[in-house]
């Protein structure tokens, strides 16, 4: 993703280092937009996601100058998003268990459309189990750079996301 | 392996996780098995419609109010450095002050001390010329003893001079523990007690000496 969104990139990170604020709103031009889906997919509103974005940038803008290079910037980015995120999912108290989510909702197997798009199913996944599918599946972390992250253990991850799989197959059935 | 594969597995083989070692068994039975292959299948399609979700767009504010954070941040560092310096300074001269008013009457200490030293000195002086010691016959060892007393008298003396000829510094500063008149005032009571006591000596050896004689 490097290459394509941030041409000239070793050049703008340089002049970022240095404080120029036109190399810092190139980065937050190029990379917002991934960093903001990623968040959108860990946070349950809009409005978290949009400050997860916002403490992110601030965090890019200031710490810039401790990026060394030794990975993708965009990989660094992600990784100041993810746990800015997951940080915001915990200070939000989430909940942790799917069954905990449907029960809060009143909702129980009955009460569930036969078919879900994905957009929703994704939707009314527990916020962790969400995080963990979005996390694993798409960004491609480990279930070790996970757990490390949400402070759990690597089995942790791994039920999260098995059971989340299992809800998604039984809401998406057929729809696939 | 008859009943068909769980969700934890089929993920397993989904990721290649080898952790398991009971995974060997359920790749076998998913070799045989046309239903869990069809499930592993829509595991794959299932991720690829996720990574295949549309993007969405933030708000075209968030960026300004990163900027207006960071002009802020950025402010209240310059004032945090700006009272830290004030601070810093205040603290020295605080510290300057206290050591000041800790050192000065050393200073003063030092001058009274030099000024007894002196008057000390210049009565045994005196006492030594009442005696009139050039009058008085000595012998070799004694002649010897003397001389070599006189000799670093006027050594110091030399000395002494050499320090009154250096115009004096004030002798009130704010950093005592750098002042040049602080090292010298203690180099001139040294001068001054050492004279002392060699005087002293010099007396001694005269009158020792003319005892000797009287008897």
């Amino acid at each position: 993703m490097d290459s394509f969104a941030l041409p000239n990139a070793e050049a703008v990170i340089a002049e970022a280092k240095a404080g120029d604020p036109i190399a810092l709103e190139q980065i937050y031009r190029a990379y917002s937009i991934p960093a903001y889906n990623l968040a959108r997919r860990i946070c349950a509103t809009t409005e978290d996601a949009e400050d997860v974005l916002q403490e992110t940038f601030f965090e890019v803008c200031r710490s810039i100058r401790n990026y060394r290079g030794e990975g993708s910037l965009w990989g660094w980015i992600r990784s100041i998003t993810s746990s800015k995120a997951l940080m915001r999912l915990r200070r939000n108290r989430y909940r942790e268990t799917s069954e905990l989510d449907e029960e809060l909702a009143g909702i129980t197997a009955d009460h569930i459309p036969l078919r879900l798009d994905l957009e929703s199913a994704l939707t009314r996944l527990s916020d962790v189990s969400r995080a963990v599918v979005w996390l694993h599946d798409v960004e491609g972390y480990t279930h070790e750079e996970i757990a490390a992250q949400m402070g759990k253990t690597v089995s942790f991850s791994k039920s999260q996301l098995s059971r989340a799989h299992q809800r998604l197959r039984t809401w998406l059935d057929g729809a696939i | 392996m008859s009943a068909h594969l769980e969700m934890a597995q089929l993920l397993a083989i989904r990721d290649g996780d080898r952790s398991d070692p009971a995974l060997f068994l359920a790749e076998t039975h998913l070799a045989g098995c046309p239903i869990c292959q069809a499930e592993l299948d829509q595991l794959h399609q299932l991720t690829a419609r996720l990574r295949a979700l549309p993007q969405l767009s933030p708000r075209a504010d968030v960026y300004p109010a990163v900027r207006a954070r960071l002009g802020a941040a950025r402010t209240e560092r310059v004032w945090r450095r700006r009272v830290s310096i004030g601070m810093t300074a205040l603290a020295a001269m605080a510290v300057w002050l206290i050591a000041d008013s800790i050192m000065a009457p050393t200073l003063l200490n030092a001058e009274q001390e030099i000024a007894e030293v002196r008057r000390s000195s210049r009565i045994l002086e005196q006492r030594l010329a009442e005696w009139d010691p050039d009058q008085r016959p000595l012998d070799g060892s004694t002649a010897i003893f003397v001389i070599s007393l006189k000799d670093r008298i006027a050594e110091i003396d030399q000395a002494l001079r050499k320090i009154d000829t250096v115009p004096q510094p004030p002798h009130i500063s704010l950093k005592p523990v750098f002042n040049p008149g602080n090292s010298r005032m203690q180099e001139e009571l040294r001068l001054w007690r050492e004279r002392e006591r060699l005087m002293d000596a010099l007396l001694k050896a005269h009158v020792n000496q003319s005892v000797r004689i009287a008897f």
